[in-house]
């Protein structure tokens, strides 16, 4: 087996891995991320939620910082709780939460910086965005692509829904109607919310269009261009000052798509947020992959060695070829079910080092189904078993079900930490981020 | 208020129900059907889809296995395009009573039921998942068979001989003169109006709710309830049912349906009809014992669990109801003083043709008229010429395995369907991937089939069945369907919400390892884009 040394070994590829590999390398270690796919981080639609509800309140939060104080005033358990902790304790002479504000607040800037600030937000006020669906969303932090979409800063706006003929993930009338009528019910200053559908006339096909076949398309002038007439044609005399799309405005380019549109059309441009197929996972993933400064490797961790205290190693397999990684520090970054980061072996567990996992009260070791989620697909209380994960220290170390230190030279960051039900919250990125951040800090202290 | 009158009133929009429609329509009576809910939402759609041979009963029920073997071999011919004609094999596997092994065939064949002794290896080669531990298998005349599209294809020809059809219409009370029903009261729970049907005949076809709608008019029925839960697997396991060689109990059946196997059944007395719905320890005990046939489904991801309500009469004292006459029974009530009025219901799937011709003799003696029955020898006119899938396929350049799953839920009418993409090449575009089902067929279903939810049109395309359970394609259909039915925004989502909390039903008491990443998956798309539930000032602009 061929053997590999690196000073910090990074286990997944998703946000929280590619940060964390970031974040290592900006400090002079050598790191490599080991990936087996993408993650859910390539489903996701890109932008940052720090926190948009809880149980118990009555709508959204007004800010991510609001948020956290909510939930660190009632959940011990809860990631952005451990990261208030700035001692291991929780510090009773300043306001709940205030840490965990700094600390994601910083982690997020930094985050920012590492992609060449394509991201505008505030963690002290959250953004309004449409999606896909229809719906409309608070979130912390918008991608370039989405940030003349925060709905609650629109004031007198004309927004024109864009539709694709033969794309049918998407019916631009739809979503226009709903926008329109969430939009009325949270008093934003839109005027006019309308769909305008139009037939891509530079693609040969008419049907079963999907959003990276379009994205791609897009990324090429000659095709941009077409793109852009048949707007024009579609808009005909209809005045908007802002055009509304699905997932569909470059992959790589996106940036000179949109700046592309704006121009040609005069208007202000943004992108829905999407649910999957979607390409705004993907520019995330992809943007983070060349800017991160650390190694990836492809394949898939499959055991590790270890001498009781410390991490030695992680075998990785890639199809056929099996690789040893040596390391002085591992961050296990492999996220929950939809990554195998958790896995059910008969017993519950998390799938690389076989660390136990908790639903933020109790250790589960059993998946009883009908203990572990709730009747309504929608439910008040979140799910139990989307809260299914490990259970970390204030340090984002990972503990074993004595409450020990599993081991010295491992750290944890985002969705593989149990306690939060982000899809509930809206709290996916703002704990990935933040995780990573906190367990390269410690990484950082534990090196002395 | 509205009256409707007509001649026949059914009550009840199951299989039974649809029956009963065509055989009164082929006879030239007018009639009818109401259904509180949709075409086969009670035990109807909620069961095995299996057409027996009848060897299942020859044990327990002899009467009941000549029956099914009669209408088996009848249902091949009259609705061929129902069913696929699986075949069958009863197994036992090591440890399962000899003397049943030893006495079977010879019970077949007392009942004159076609069966086939096979070496074990012989039966393991023409279905390799069959556990190594089988020790004898039987081959029989099973068959696989369609419910939905079985009662969608008696309607249609009842309809299109002036049977009316009214959905969502429940029974509220009955207007009884001189010992007749003249008016029977309704009540429209999508709009809340209350209409009348005035009829000279009234049959109750109501399934495990007859006993309910019996009481309305002042009669009883002695009627058990006798829940059975079923497993979806997410691909199909066997070619061919496989029943357990061995007295009816848990899992026993395993029938192919399409892309699909399902496994079932339980049999638990229940005491109303409220909250049906598989428990824990049913489905642990419905994978454990099915897993001794085929050791497959101990490990196979499943996609869906759900439950159906059997009305069987016969006795309260009965433990679980295994044990009380699988057939059927017409009531002409009669006796309690009712001359227009009867009850059928108990009996099955593979007898719902018999059920209805019974019922209809009945009735027709009551009208005094004097026609015979039909259904045995005409077929449901469902194919009226033969479609060629591949010619169709290049035509309109679509894979050829979406026309041919096309055309097992649509027949030759996917000639028609296909038409609708020369007017807009958009239609080709796919909804539903799992299946996958084509925007023209979810249109035509929308403008043809009586649609008015997202669980209708599932029952009538598949859409939202297969692995990813609707996460993928619900909001598409919402879209579609919000447009045709000029819903707002608020109904849409509460049309939405619906549907995803129908198919959470039948999977939260099945997470497991293998369906757990998907429901991650879902709660993250639906959930996680700030879709919430509708609160009560939302509820009350609806």
């Amino acid at each position: 087996m061929r053997k590999y040394r690196a000073d910090v070994v990074i286990i997944g590829g998703g946000i929280s891995g590619l940060y964390a590999g970031y974040l290592a390398n900006k400090l002079g270690y050598d790191a490599i991320v080991i990936r087996k796919g993408q993650g859910a981080t390539a489903l996701s639609s890109g932008n940052i939620d720090i926190m948009g509800y809880y149980e118990g309140q009555s709508g959204w939060f007004d800010s991510g910082a609001e948020g956290i104080r909510f939930v660190t005033k009632r959940n011990p358990t809860h990631p952005y709780s451990l990261l208030d902790m700035a001692e291991g304790v929780p510090d009773l002479t300043i306001e709940h939460g205030k840490h965990a504000i700094m600390l994601t607040d910083d982690s997020i800037k930094e985050f920012n910086t590492f992609l060449g600030n394509i991201y505008t937000g505030s963690i002290a006020k959250n953004a309004y965005i449409g999606t896909t669906l229809g719906t409309i969303k608070p979130t912390g932090y918008l991608p370039f692509y989405m940030a003349n979409g925060d709905l609650s800063h629109h004031n007198d706006t004309k927004i024109g829904v864009v539709g694709i003929y033969g794309y049918a993930d998407f019916d631009a009338g739809y979503c226009a109607d709903s926008l329109k009528h969430f939009s009325k019910q949270y008093h934003f200053g839109i005027d006019e919310i309308c769909p305008v559908t139009i037939k891509f006339k530079g693609l040969t096909e008419q049907s079963n269009l999907d959003p990276f076949n379009i994205a791609r398309k897009l990324e090429i002038d000659e095709y941009r261009q077409k793109f852009i007439d048949d707007i024009k044609t579609a808009l005909g005399s209809k005045a908007v000052t802002h055009l509304a799309f699905p997932p569909i405005l470059g992959i790589d380019n996106a940036k000179v798509v949109v700046s592309d549109i704006e121009n040609e059309l005069g208007v202000k441009v943004f992108e829905l947020a999407s649910l999957p197929p979607n390409t705004q996972g993907l520019r995330l993933v992809s943007l983070m992959e060349r800017t991160s400064g650390a190694k990836i490797q492809r394949g898939e961790v499959i055991s590790f060695n270890s001498d009781g205290s410390k991490i030695k190693s992680v075998v990785v397999r890639d199809y056929s070829s099996k690789f040893l990684f040596e390391g002085d520090f591992f961050i296990l970054a492999t996220g929950k079910f939809i990554s195998d980061g958790i896995i059910d072996t008969g017993t519950l567990k998390e799938s690389v080092f076989g660390l136990p996992v908790f639903d933020g009260k109790v250790w589960v070791k059993h998946f009883d189904p009908l203990k572990m989620s709730e009747r309504q697909l929608i439910s008040p209380k979140g799910h139990r078993f989307l809260r299914i994960g490990i259970r970390v220290n204030y340090k984002m170390q990972p503990l074993n079900d004595e409450m020990n230190i599993a081991y010295e030279n491992l750290v944890a960051a985002g969705s593989v930490i149990g306690g939060y039900d982000s899809a509930f919250e809206l709290s996916g990125f703002g704990v990935a981020i933040s995780t990573a951040y906190k367990a390269v800090q410690t990484l950082q202290e534990l090196r002395g | 208020m509205q009256t409707v009158k007509t001649q026949v009133l059914i009550i009840g929009g199951g299989v039974t129900g649809a029956g009963i429609a065509r055989d009164l329509a082929l006879r030239g009576v007018n009639c009818v059907i109401v259904e509180k809910h949709d075409i086969n939402a009670g035990a109807s759609g909620a069961n095995h889809g299996l057409l027996h041979s009848g060897a299942r009963y020859v044990f327990s029920d002899t009467h009941s296995a000549e029956e099914c073997r009669d209408e088996g071999r009848i249902l091949k011919k009259m609705a061929p395009d129902c069913i696929e004609d699986t075949g069958g094999l009863f197994v036992a596997v090591a440890g399962d009573d000899e003397t049943y092994i030893t006495e079977f065939p010879h019970l077949c064949a007392k009942s004159h039921i076609p069966v086939k002794e096979l070496d074990v290896k012989e039966a393991r080669e023409m279905e390799p998942a069959l556990s190594s531990k089988t020790i004898a298998a039987f081959q029989v005349q099973d068959a696989s068979i369609g419910p939905f599209k079985l009662s969608m294809e008696n309607i249609h020809q009842a309809r299109s001989l002036g049977c009316d059809l009214l959905r969502h219409s429940q029974v509220e009370g009955f207007q009884i003169e001189n010992q007749r029903i003249t008016t029977t009261k309704l009540r429209n729970l999508l709009t809340h109006e209350s209409f009348m049907v005035e009829a000279e005949q009234v049959v109750n076809a109501g399934g495990a709710w007859a006993k309910e709608i019996a009481a309305l008019a002042g009669c009883q029925i002695d009627l058990l309830y006798s829940k059975g839960s079923l497993l979806v697997t997410h691909n199909r396991l066997t070619e061919r049912v496989i029943n357990r060689l061995r007295p009816s109990s848990n899992a026993d059946i395993l029938v192919p349906g399409g892309t699909v196997s399902i496994l079932g059944t339980t049999s638990i007395r229940i005491e109303n009809l409220e909250a049906i719905f598989p428990t824990t320890k049913e489905i642990d005990a419905i994978v454990g014992e099915g897993a001794a046939m085929i050791p497959e489904l101990e490990m196979i991801r499943y996609i869906r669990a759900y439950a159906g309500v059997r009305p069987l009469v016969g006795s309260a004292s009965e433990e679980g109801g295994r044990h009380i006459s699988r057939s059927f029974t017409l009531i002409d009530h009669e006796t309690e003083g009712l001359e227009n009025f009867a009850t059928i219901t108990g009996g099955k799937l593979t007898t719902y043709r018999l059920m209805a011709e019974k019922t209809v003799d009945l009735i027709a003696k009551l009208l005094d008229k004097d026609v015979k029955c039909r259904t045995h020898l005409e077929p449901l006119p469902v194919n009226e010429k033969p479609v060629n899938i591949s010619e169709l396929s290049q035509k309109y350049n679509i894979p050829e395995i979406i026309v041919r799953n096309m055309y097992t839920r649509q027949g030759s009418k996917i000639e028609k369907i296909l038409s609708m993409i020369e007017e807009n090449e958009s239609y080709k575009s796919i909804i539903c991937t799992c299946e996958p089902v084509i925007t023209a067929e979810v249109i035509y279903s929308l403008e043809h089939e009586w649609v008015n939810t997202v669980d209708d049109l599932r029952r009538r395309t598949r859409i939202g069945v297969g692995p990813c359970q609707g996460s993928f394609c619900t909001h598409k259909v919402i879209a579609l369907l919000a447009k045709r039915k000029g819903w707002g925004p608020l109904k849409a989502q509460q049309e939405m919400l619906a549907f995803l909390n129908e198919r959470w039903k039948g999977k939260y008491p099945i997470l497991s390892k293998t369906q757990i990443p998907q429901e991650e998956l879902t709660q993250a798309i639906y959930v996680g884009l700030g879709l919430r539930s509708i609160n009560s000032t939302e509820r009350d602009e609806i």
